[in-house]
């Protein structure tokens, strides 16, 4: 099996896992929306297509963004699925390691800790992930809760 | 001419509509024809139906002790997250204390990257219990229950700040009790989230995979991962028991489904 083959995979099932969840938020987000607005754009002679992209998904972009990032954020930490599927994929050596081809930002550390049994590594490489994810947090904090996208 | 294009229109909205559940539905009818298989390769082939591999999987010793590890370590799960969680919510909602809001951001911020920080603390956890030879079935509920705390404690704190500050007061005046208050008053008004927080844990914990395969226990999931790992997969047998395994967590769902939409929007609005 070709390691982009496994990748598109973890693609596939992430996306099928996020589906419920942005069906849901988004869908709340659409029928929110008050009917008059579609009705007089309707009146105002906006066809389908504009009215689609000039009407409801200005008003639902916050919503949009909000699941966006949230989607975003679990995916980053994709651990689960990579590691149920395949463990990571095939095997093939990089920068003197010998590692899985879609180890991913969790399952790497994982990896280090349980195959090579690296646990010193491993701790400092989840430190840097714990960096990276912060970075995230912050993204998070400052354009979803502070503005109120709960 | 409009009359066309509406209707072409509309055709196309369903096909799109139809091609994307019949997308999402498809693994779940996938599992669902071959658990009713007799062939041990994952088909949609329901020429040889037969109910023999449920029969033969409840008759697995294997997959009853697994049954009966998974119900223990949810039914403490629920019970611990339940008890600790319901007064760490109350006290939240209610008090003012040194470093409240800290706690309630940090809170916030680990039920972000519960999944991310969750198995970044698996080295740290795992050297731990190993060198102080504390891995038992006992330490599990436990780990779950300190991965609930963040986003449970918000839901139900925000459900907490909805029941108004008068109810309480209401209850002194008339002279209760800090028992009779929490026991008679605050619990049986919140019985919806609190309902939702023991479905939250028991689904937490019944589904669990990685803490358990860690420790090399073996519940339902590690059991499933097993039968897939396994020299030949009878994929037959293992989509019986996803099927099985399943069942509680659908039942838990359509039963407290209105319980659970109220609660979370209670929680979520804040």
């Amino acid at each position: 099996m070709n390691e982009w083959d496994s990748f598109l995979a973890y693609n596939i099932i992430e996306m099928w896992l996020a589906y419920p969840f942005v069906m849901t938020v988004v869908g709340g987000a659409i029928s929110g929306i008050p009917k008059e607005i579609i009705e007089a754009s309707i009146v105002d002679g906006a066809g389908v297509f504009s009215r689609t992209t000039k009407v409801v998904l200005p008003l639902i972009m916050r919503t949009v963004a909000f699941v966006a990032v949230l989607t975003s954020g679990a995916s980053l930490q994709a651990f689960l699925i990579p590691f149920v599927l395949n463990d990571g994929g095939p095997m093939k050596i990089f920068a003197g390691k010998l590692i899985s081809s879609n180890d991913l930002l969790l399952l790497y550390g994982y990896h280090r800790f349980m195959r090579d049994y690296e646990w010193g590594y491993a701790a400092a490489f989840y430190l840097i992930v714990v960096m990276i994810l912060s970075v995230y947090v912050y993204i998070w904090f400052k354009f979803v809760f502070q503005r109120g996208g709960k | 001419m409009a009359t066309l294009k509406l209707y072409l229109l509309k055709l196309f909205l369903t096909a799109v509509a139809f091609s994307i559940t019949a997308t999402l539905l498809y693994p779940v009818v996938y599992i669902f024809l071959t658990a009713f298989s007799r062939l041990p390769t994952l088909s949609l082939d329901i020429s040889y139906f037969t109910i023999e591999n449920f029969v033969s999987v409840i008759n697995d010793a294997d997959f009853r002790n697994s049954l009966i590890l998974s119900s223990l370590v949810s039914g403490a799960t629920v019970f611990l997250a339940l008890l600790f969680i319901t007064p760490a919510a109350y006290a939240f909602s209610r008090f003012r204390f040194r470093g409240k809001s800290t706690a309630l951001y940090s809170y916030l911020i680990f039920s972000q990257v519960s999944g991310g920080f969750g198995v970044a603390s698996l080295v740290a956890l795992f050297v731990f219990l190993g060198k102080l030879n504390l891995v038992s079935i006992y330490v599990l509920p436990f780990l779950y229950v300190s991965g609930m705390v963040p986003f449970n404690t918000w839901l139900l704190k925000n459900y907490f700040d909805n029941i108004p500050r008068e109810l309480d007061e209401a209850a002194f005046v008339d002279g209760s009790s800090w028992w009779t208050l929490i026991f008679r008053v605050i619990l049986p008004s919140s019985k919806a989230p609190i309902l939702v927080l023991a479905i939250f844990a028991f689904m937490g914990a019944w589904s669990e995979f990685i803490l358990a395969n860690l420790f090399g226990f073996r519940t339902l999931p590690v059991l499933m991962y097993k039968y897939v790992g396994a020299y030949t997969t009878y994929w037959n047998m293992f989509a019986a028991t996803a099927i099985l395994y399943a069942i509680p967590i659908i039942i838990m769902y359509m039963t407290a489904q209105r319980f659970i939409g109220e609660a979370v929007r209670m929680g979520v609005k804040g």
